[in-house]
């Protein structure tokens, strides 16, 4: 079983579900893990140990490289985790991951992520 | 090959016609068919952005668009049309462009509309002009992402 899961400080990753979601229809295997204010990053690495387990085929999208969601992924990772995970999520990223599942590919989430960043005033003509 | 998808959106190209239905369909040219947005550099230039690098845009009023489509320039495209209202689609089945199915995606709420479902909102005159689309021939369904089953949309306006 494939899932996504969006990692945030915050709740940015419930509301980007459901961005995703308003374009993409519902979304039953993207998981959230959000950073609460009062929470530590042992209570994140619990809850997120929780979300990632039981899938086989994991992805994980987290809202800022450097930032405690991320770090705290990371360090899961290099403890032997097994799953892909990426910083800098958007929901160009997210819609890229759910086209690729659609079609069975595997996509480039951080060429998508990367050209869904424009300079809107460069590309409208005056 | 040509025509392979049409939807009514209220939106034109947006989310979900640009990132979803033109992925899973495959689609190599969007074809929007708008009067007034074929005459308006603005317009153009907003569906522009809004289409995918990879995918090619039209942006045609209803009599060049049938022109294009039965002298058979696209045929080695895969065309997804996509207008406003149904009336469009009705204008290109009569002057004999071959569309065997219309998706009815979103059309917007107005102070006159009735729901039909929570994206789409129809007046008395839209229903007239779905009887006449089915009368020629057109399957029309709503299906607002590939994921959900298509539903039958005459059985939907009457149960509305």
């Amino acid at each position: 079983m494939s899932k996504l899961v969006l990692i945030s400080h915050g709740q940015l990753c419930e509301e980007l579900k459901k961005s995703a979601e308003m374009i993409m229809g519902p979304q039953d295997d993207i998981a959230t893990v959000a950073l609460l204010p009062n929470e530590g990053p042992e209570d994140f690495q619990a809850k997120f140990k929780a979300a990632i387990e039981g899938a086989d085929d994991v992805t994980v999208l987290a809202d800022l490289k450097g930032g405690t969601p991320n770090n705290v992924a990371a360090r899961v990772l290099a403890e032997g985790g097994n799953f892909d995970l990426y910083a800098g999520m958007n929901l160009p990223m997210v819609i890229s991951y759910l086209n690729g599942q659609m079609l069975d590919m595997k996509p480039d989430l951080v060429g998508d992520g990367k050209a869904g960043v424009a300079y809107i005033n460069d590309i409208v003509k005056h | 090959m040509a025509i392979i998808a049409a939807r009514v959106d209220g939106r034109l190209v947006h989310g979900q016609v640009a990132n979803l239905w033109t992925t899973k369909l495959g689609a190599t040219r969007i074809m929007v068919v708008d009067d007034a947005a074929s005459k308006s550099d603005i317009d153009k230039s907003g569906l522009r952005m809004a289409t995918p690098e990879t995918v090619r845009l039209s942006v045609l009023d209803v009599k060049t668009a049938a022109d294009h489509i039965l002298n058979h320039k696209y045929d080695s495209q895969k065309v997804f049309i996509v207008a406003k209202r149904p009336e469009t689609f009705l204008a290109l089945v009569e002057a004999g462009v071959p569309i065997k199915e219309l998706n009815v995606g979103n059309m917007s709420q107005t102070d006159e509309t009735r729901s039909i479902t929570k994206s789409i909102n129809v007046v008395d005159a839209d229903v007239e002009t779905f009887k006449k689309l089915d009368a020629a021939g057109v399957h029309l369904i709503a299906q607002m992402v590939p994921g959900d089953p298509a539903a039958d949309f005459m059985s939907l306006l009457k149960k509305g």
